[in-house]
Formats: C-alpha cells, structure tokens, sequence
C-alpha cells in the first residue's frame, strides 16, 4: 500500500506541474482585473505544494509501513469488471447502448457472481428490454442504436 | 401569517396527485437505497439526477428530497440487524441498534428510530419554514465578496467536520475547482485545459463527473469488499414495532435533542448528517445519568443519532436553496440538478420560484409521515432486500451511470468520459483522498472563480476587500479558522490539551 500512496502523492504533484504550465500561456492579470490564468496558475500551485507535503509525508512513514500487497486480494474482481465494462463500451456503436449494457450486466452476474447461466441470461434479456422501454420510448432518449436496431 | 399562507400555497403544490406520487417514489427508493449495500444517497441522486431532464423541476426536487431523507430512515435497518451501517449516518445507530435486536427487541429499535426521526423531521421543517426565508432575505445583501467568503468558509469546513488528513482534503477541494474551470473562460471567453477536444470547451459536465465518481467508483469499491451475511435470523411482527409506555418516556426528550442539535448541524455548509448523528449521540451519553450504559442496547442511544441525521438532512435545505451552497454532497448534487432545469438558488428563489420553494418544504411534512408508515408496515420487505447480492445490482448502477453520462450530450464520449472519472473515484478512495471535498469544490467553483474576479475588479485587484466589508470578514475569518484547525489540534496535543479525535472508538 505505501508504494501506491508514493505514487498517487507523485501523481498528485505531477498534475500540480501539469496546471502550471499549461496555465502560463493563459493571461494571469489584464487591465480590467484578474485573467483566464489566475486562477488556474494558483491551483496549480497549491496543488504541486500539496503533492510535496504528501511525497514526504508518506516517504517518511516507509520505514514504518507494512508489507500489504500492492493490489489486494479482492482488487482482481474490480479489474474483471473494468475489462467488462470496457469492453462492452467499445461494442456499445456496433451492439447500441441497450444490447451492450444488458450482455455487460449478464456477463458481469457470470463472471464475477458465479451466477447460474440461466438467471443471467434472463437478467440480459431483462435490462435490454428494460434500457430500450423505460430509456428510450418512456423517457425519449436518443440512445445509440446498434446493428439489431435496439 | 404570510407564512401560514406560502404553507397551504405549498401544500397545494404537494398534494396534487403527481407530486404525491413523486414524493411517495423518492421516499421508497430512498428507503431501499439506505438498505442496500454500495450505493448511498449522494450516487442514488447522481444516477436519477440526468433522467429528470423532462420532468417538472417542482416534482423532480420533491423526489430527490424524498431519497434523501428516505436515505436516512432506511440506513437504520442495517445498523440494527446486521450491525453494519447501511449509511455513515447510521454508524451510531449500530452501537445500541445491533444490542437490541440481539435481546429481542429489533422491532422496538426500528421503530424508536422511525418515529424519532418523523418528529425530528417535523421540528426541523416548521424551524426550516422559518429560518430560511430569513436567511434568504439577509443574503440579499451578498455581493461577489460575500460569495467567495461564503464559498470559502465552505470549503474550510471540510477540513473540520471532513476527518481524514487535513492536507488530502484541501488537495481534493483544489483538483475539484480546477476540474470546474476546463473549458471557455466565461469572461474572456479563451478556452482553458480544452486541447482542442470540443466536447471539452464547454466544460466538464457535472453529471459525467458525478456518474462515474460516485456511481461506477460505488462498483469497484463494494466489490473488494467481503458481502455482508451476519443477518440476524429474527421475525419482526407487527406487534414488535410498538413502543412500551417505557420505551417512549426514556426517548422523548432524546429525540427532542437529536433533532435540535441536527437542525443546527445541517444548517452548516459541510456540517453533514453524519457529524450530527455523531454529536447528537456524544450529547446524550454527556446527559445521561448512566452514560456506562451506552453500547448496551439502550434506547436513546437510537433516538437520539436517529433523530440528528433526519433533521440534518431536512435543514440541509436552507443554505442550498437560501444561499446556493450546499451543506452535504447530494445538496451539491441537487444544486446541479437545479443548474439543470435552469433554475438559480440563492435569495431569489424565494420570490422568483415561491412554488418550488414552498412546495419542497411541505412535502417534507408527507415524505416524514410516508417513511414512519413504511417503516411501520414495510419493515419486512425492506429486510427482504437485505438478502440480493451485491452482483446483480452492480449492473443496475453500470446502465445507470452509463445512460446518466450518455444523456448529457447524447454522445459515447461522455461515457468514456465517466468511466475515467470511476476509476478516479477508486483511486481516491484507496489512497484516502475524500471525495465530498472535490464535489462541493466542483459544484461551487464557477462562483467561486467568477465572484473573486468580480471583487478583485471591484477594487482595483486590492485583497483587503475580504477583510473589510463586515459579512465577508466572519466568512473569510471562519474559513482561515477552519483551515488552521489541524495546527491548531496539532498545538493542543503538543501541549497536553488535545484530546481524541471524534470516532466510534473514542464514543
């Protein structure tokens, strides 16, 4: 767990860098008062500062930091469900929004709860049905259609 | 008598049929969101907020009130039977809930709590019918200084009633108001942070923000999490739920407290439900002539937390719609949703939208007496919901986070858009960097910004506007203050003054 703290506290000055200097080229003051890059440049800053106290503050408590293992055991699930969720959103223009999000719900009920096929694959079914009559025609949104016209 | 007469205006906004029903919705998933586990009352709101795009804002406000404090009564179901809190309002509740149920007395613990909070909520309405036009009419008075003081003694709070680590709270505030300036600068109307993408020039929408951040990072967080199965094997009759003569002699003055000291603590930006649950308990165990009693089962170790939460969530209200700050992250949730229908509230909301004002207040008076008849007669259903896994209903939460996302500009963009801000969440969640901060900072940042470039053009780019106009010097001095907090603990340890933090333990 400390090198992910070490890591985020970088991440966090680094993003703090990162405001800096794309808000040098905005104007910090014009005549009429404070520019486009004043606020920016000063959250810039107190975000790079923030990021300094916290690299030291979690360097110092290295010594005294367990072993926990980087990821934890659990983590893999979340990291199954992020392939899921990925992936069906790169199908979502070939399968539409309705389709791509019920095979995401029934797959994810599969893999990750170790449910029975069947009650998955009426789960899909259900969303589908549900995402394209509730979302669609009873809310009227324009959801992405895909090749089976849902 | 005026506002005698804005109240029956009100109710006759609240008790038309399809407010009725808004109100009866809003409380009923609010009940079900406090019961089920890894969705809260702030993602609830995120992931209903972009399906209210056509709905009347009267109604759609009625709702979500009624899923915040229906958040609040339902979270108590939980703490009693599993001893876990299905809400960090109902963390207190777990102390003596959970000993109850183990003697017997579930029922009796449900039941205190609901009724508890059904007065409570009531006092905070009428005191709320009161306070809040007051307020309105004494921010009338607030110009660009006034709102920056106000946005910043917001966001010093935080650092007080926030816990956690006093410098990854300001970090989070900070990513928060930056993350609300991408996009075309409104005054010189240059684009800032956009390269070139134009789906960023008009900004980062609230809602994509929200859906992924409490939404989908809500999925990866409960999924490291073992599910819950110490359910207490205990049948609740409908007998059970009534109080002995006993029972409601030992919680009267209880639920008197919690909801006096609730009220107050949720009139304060970030003062939240949780700390006033949190003091409305520490303030009984102070009164009580047995406080070694407390942790044992005791009732008014229910009451009383019961009590705050509900009348916290209810005077949350009046610095959201007096003021245009909100107190909690599903006010600063709400506070987008009235940005969406075009509706600004601040001190003009109740002269210039008297009929969502008056209405939301007096529906409250309906969603209390909905939920304590729910709580009454419902309890078995809502433990029933207890018993679905957590990998059915992270599907829901994914197609609603999506179509959320989706909705905004009718575009996949956003939606990858929102899956990036989930995995965002989760990192901030494992490493510790709370959340609340970044989704007050991000609701509030365009005020913030807009109102301090107004000053400092007010006079002339000279800083000692904050401190000389009186309003402004009490909101900069308290946010100073609050953010000087952490020194100042830190200088009362060293010294030997410095006494426990606010936690269960310390309780």
């Amino acid at each position: 767990m400390w090198r992910a703290e070490f890591i985020g506290a970088w991440a966090v000055t680094l993003l703090g860098l990162f405001i800096i200097v794309f808000s040098l080229p905005l104007q910090y003051y014009t005549e009429l008062g404070p520019g486009p890059g004043f606020l920016p440049l000063l959250l810039g800053i107190g975000i790079l500062l923030g990021g300094v106290v916290e690299v030291v503050k979690v360097f110092a408590k290295r010594k005294s930091a367990g072993q926990a293992p980087f990821l934890a055991p659990r983590s893999k699930l979340g990291l199954q469900m992020l392939l899921l969720i990925v992936v069906s959103f790169l199908l979502l223009p070939v399968l539409g929004i309705s389709v791509g999000l019920a095979l995401c719900t029934g797959a994810a009920m599969k893999v990750i709860g170790k449910h029975k096929l069947v009650p998955c694959v009426l789960a899909a079914l259900g969303s589908a049905i549900f995402i394209h009559y509730v979302f669609g025609q009873g809310l009227d949104i324009p959801l992405t259609k895909g090749l089976i016209g849902w | 008598m005026e506002l005698w007469n804005n109240l029956m205006m009100g109710f006759a906004i609240s008790l038309t049929w399809e407010n009725l029903l808004y109100c009866l919705a809003g409380c009923f998933v609010g009940q079900m969101v406090g019961v089920l586990p890894g969705i809260g009352a702030p993602t609830a709101v995120a992931l209903l907020l972009p399906l209210t795009f056509s709905v009347n804002p009267t109604s759609a406000i009625i709702l979500f009130a009624g899923i915040y404090y229906g958040v609040a009564y339902g979270g108590t179901i939980t703490s009693v039977l599993i001893n876990v809190p299905g809400e960090s309002s109902s963390v207190m509740t777990c102390l003596d809930g959970y000993q109850m149920a183990k003697q017997g007395r579930a029922g009796a613990a449900l039941s205190v709590a609901a009724i508890g909070s059904w007065i409570a909520g009531t006092i905070s309405v009428v005191l709320l019918m009161a306070f809040a036009p007051a307020l309105a009419k004494f921010a009338l008075r607030f110009g660009p200084p006034e709102y920056f003081g106000l946005a910043m003694m917001a966001f010093g709070l935080l650092t007080v009633f926030g816990g956690g680590d006093p410098f990854k709270i300001i970090i989070s505030t900070l990513v928060g108001l930056f993350l609300a300036i991408v996009g075309l600068d409104v005054v010189s109307g240059v684009p800032r942070f956009s390269f070139g993408i134009p789906q960023l020039l008009g900004g980062i929408d609230f809602i994509v923000i929200i859906c992924g951040i409490f939404g989908l990072a809500e999925v990866f967080n409960s999924l490291e999490q073992e599910e819950e199965t110490g359910l207490l094997k205990q049948k609740i009759r409908l007998k059970d739920m009534f109080l002995t003569w006993e029972d409601w002699v030992r919680s009267r003055w209880a639920i008197l407290r919690g909801g006096v000291i609730g009220f107050f603590i949720g009139l304060i930006p970030a003062g939240g439900i949780t700390t006033a649950s949190f003091l409305a308990y520490l303030a009984e165990k102070r009164v009580s002539k047995h406080p070694e009693k407390f942790g044992t089962g005791l009732i008014e170790g229910i009451a009383s937390p019961e009590s705050a939460n509900n009348a916290a969530s209810i005077s949350g209200f009046a610095p959201l719609l007096a003021l245009g700050v909100p107190g909690s992250p599903t006010t600063a949730i709400m506070l987008a949703g009235f940005m969406m229908w075009g509706i600004r509230p601040g001190p003009l909301l109740f002269q210039n939208n008297a009929d969502l004002v008056w209405g939301l207040i007096s529906s409250k008076f309906i969603g209390n007496l909905l939920l304590v008849l729910m709580n009454i007669f419902l309890i078995p259903l809502f433990v029933s919901m207890l018993r679905v896994p957590y990998t059915i209903l992270m599907g829901f939460i994914v197609i609603f986070a999506s179509i959320g996302a989706f909705t905004v500009n009718n575009n996949l963009f956003d939606v990858w858009m929102m899956l990036g801000f989930g995995i965002l969440g989760y990192i901030m969640n494992k490493l510790q960097y709370p959340i609340v901060p970044l989704v007050l900072a991000l609701v509030l940042g365009r005020l913030a910004e807009n109102s301090l470039r107004q000053s400092l053009m007010l006079s002339g780019g000279d800083f000692s506007i904050f401190f000389t106009r009186p309003i402004t010097f009490v909101f900069m001095t308290a946010a100073i203050l609050a953010y000087l907090t952490p020194v100042i603990r830190w200088g009362l340890k060293k010294t030997g003054y410095g006494g426990k933090g606010l936690n269960v333990e310390s309780l």
